[in-house]
């Protein structure tokens, strides 16, 4: 997805409808801008994001995080999963740590001119104790990648996006096994 | 961040496919700071407890130092009420201490220098909200305390983001110290510290 923040047209349909007798439009209004934003961004969005097809965001930010965890050396054994375990896999772990990605994309960071954009994910994760079912752990992160860059380098470069997005998704997992580490650090 | 009870060493999996994939501030002055918490792990206090770390002054490297944020439509520069320098020391103290180290003004084991290279806050208005983006960048030189040798340097970066609806000098402010620790938790939990706070035989050599 493309984040846009972007103030048009929204301002200039609120000037506009306020200006006729069809006051009631102004409801509409918020509506209509993020249609518009949203039809903008298609080519952006189709161009940018063609080489994707392929990534599970979930995926990576859980690798990245088992491996922050093992190298760690606080836990035994971390192992990624891509579904619930069931059997001896299920009975052999002491807790179950739930990772999902509710949306990644490119979002503009700054503005001027041309305004910058930056990948982005915002993810969430939990931990579970295995034997009580109770969440010992969770929390919900906004990551950003520090590299700003217009759009058009983006839209013009889509393996550059490809890179960008995965190091946000690894970055994503580092963040969470940070925060992770740093809580069971602090007795938390 | 809930976190509700020490989880002793154990086996953990990581399950990835449960959840489903799922303006401008009136106030151009922000209190920025670095909420504390004081507790330590035994295993990390034992580690650390005989080395003496002394803070070097805080260098003050960004490009722009008189702000940390674009101008406001009054005109007004987005400053920081209390200097960046104190700010960034004060944390890195918090989290040495919390990590058993004894932080000593002089004749240290060793000595960290740390450099502020970026604290920024960007603002992004939208049509009917205002993201803030916070942006934190130190480096932190570790120098021998006896040899004066350098040892390390490290660097660590992180952004936060918080959209609200309007302007919100709180939300600049939030996403300025959610950046900040977290290159401070990046900095507590880099299995590289103790490694180069630690006694020159625990250093490898090249």
């Amino acid at each position: 997805m493309i984040v846009e923040n972007s103030t048009e047209p929204g301002r200039t349909l609120d000037e506009i409808v306020k200006w006729t007798p069809y006051f009631w439009l102004r409801y509409l209004v918020p509506l209509v801008h993020e249609g518009i934003n949203q039809l903008v961004a298609l080519d952006d969005r189709a161009v940018a994001g063609r080489d994707l097809d392929r990534v599970s965001p979930r995926s990576v930010v859980g690798e990245t995080l088992a491996r922050q965890l093992q190298a760690s050396g606080q836990f035994g054994v971390v192992q990624a999963l891509p579904r619930e375990p069931i059997g001896e896999d299920r009975r052999r772990a002491d807790a179950f740590m739930r990772v999902s990605v509710s949306r990644w994309g490119l979002m503009r960071v700054r503005e001027g001119d041309p305004p910058l954009v930056s990948a982005f994910t915002d993810v969430n994760a939990q931990m579970v104790m295995r034997d009580t079912g109770v969440v010992v752990w969770e929390i919900h992160e906004v990551v950003t990648h520090p590299d700003r860059l217009p759009l058009k380098t983006f839209t013009s470069q889509p393996e550059l996006a490809r890179t960008m997005l995965l190091e946000v998704l690894e970055r994503a997992g580092h963040r969470l096994g940070s925060e992770l580490l740093y809580a069971r650090r602090s007795g938390s | 961040m809930i976190a509700r009870r020490p989880v002793a060493p154990l086996i953990l999996w990581a399950i990835l496919a449960v959840l489903g994939a799922g303006g401008c501030s009136a106030s151009a002055v922000l209190d920025v700071g670095y909420p504390s918490a004081t507790a330590t792990t035994p295993s990390m206090r034992a580690r650390a407890q005989a080395r003496r770390v002394v803070i070097q002054p805080v260098a003050d490297q960004r490009m722009d130092r008189t702000r940390i944020g674009p101008a406001l439509k009054n005109g007004q520069a987005m400053v920081s009420r209390r200097p960046l320098t104190d700010i960034v020391r004060e944390a890195l103290a918090v989290e040495l201490t919390k990590a058993g180290y004894s932080v000593v003004a002089e004749r240290g084991d060793v000595e960290v220098t740390p450099e502020i290279e970026e604290f920024w806050i960007d603002v992004v208005n939208g049509y009917k909200t205002t993201l803030y983006v916070g942006r934190v960048a130190i480096a932190l030189a570790v120098v021998d305390g006896v040899s004066g040798n350098p040892v390390q340097i490290r660097r660590y970066v992180a952004t936060s983001r918080r959209e609200v609806d309007g302007a919100s000098p709180s939300a600049a402010r939030d996403a300025l110290e959610v950046a900040l620790a977290r290159v401070l938790h990046d900095l507590a939990t880099d299995p590289a510290i103790p490694v180069t706070l630690g006694p020159p035989s625990d250093r490898p050599t090249f």
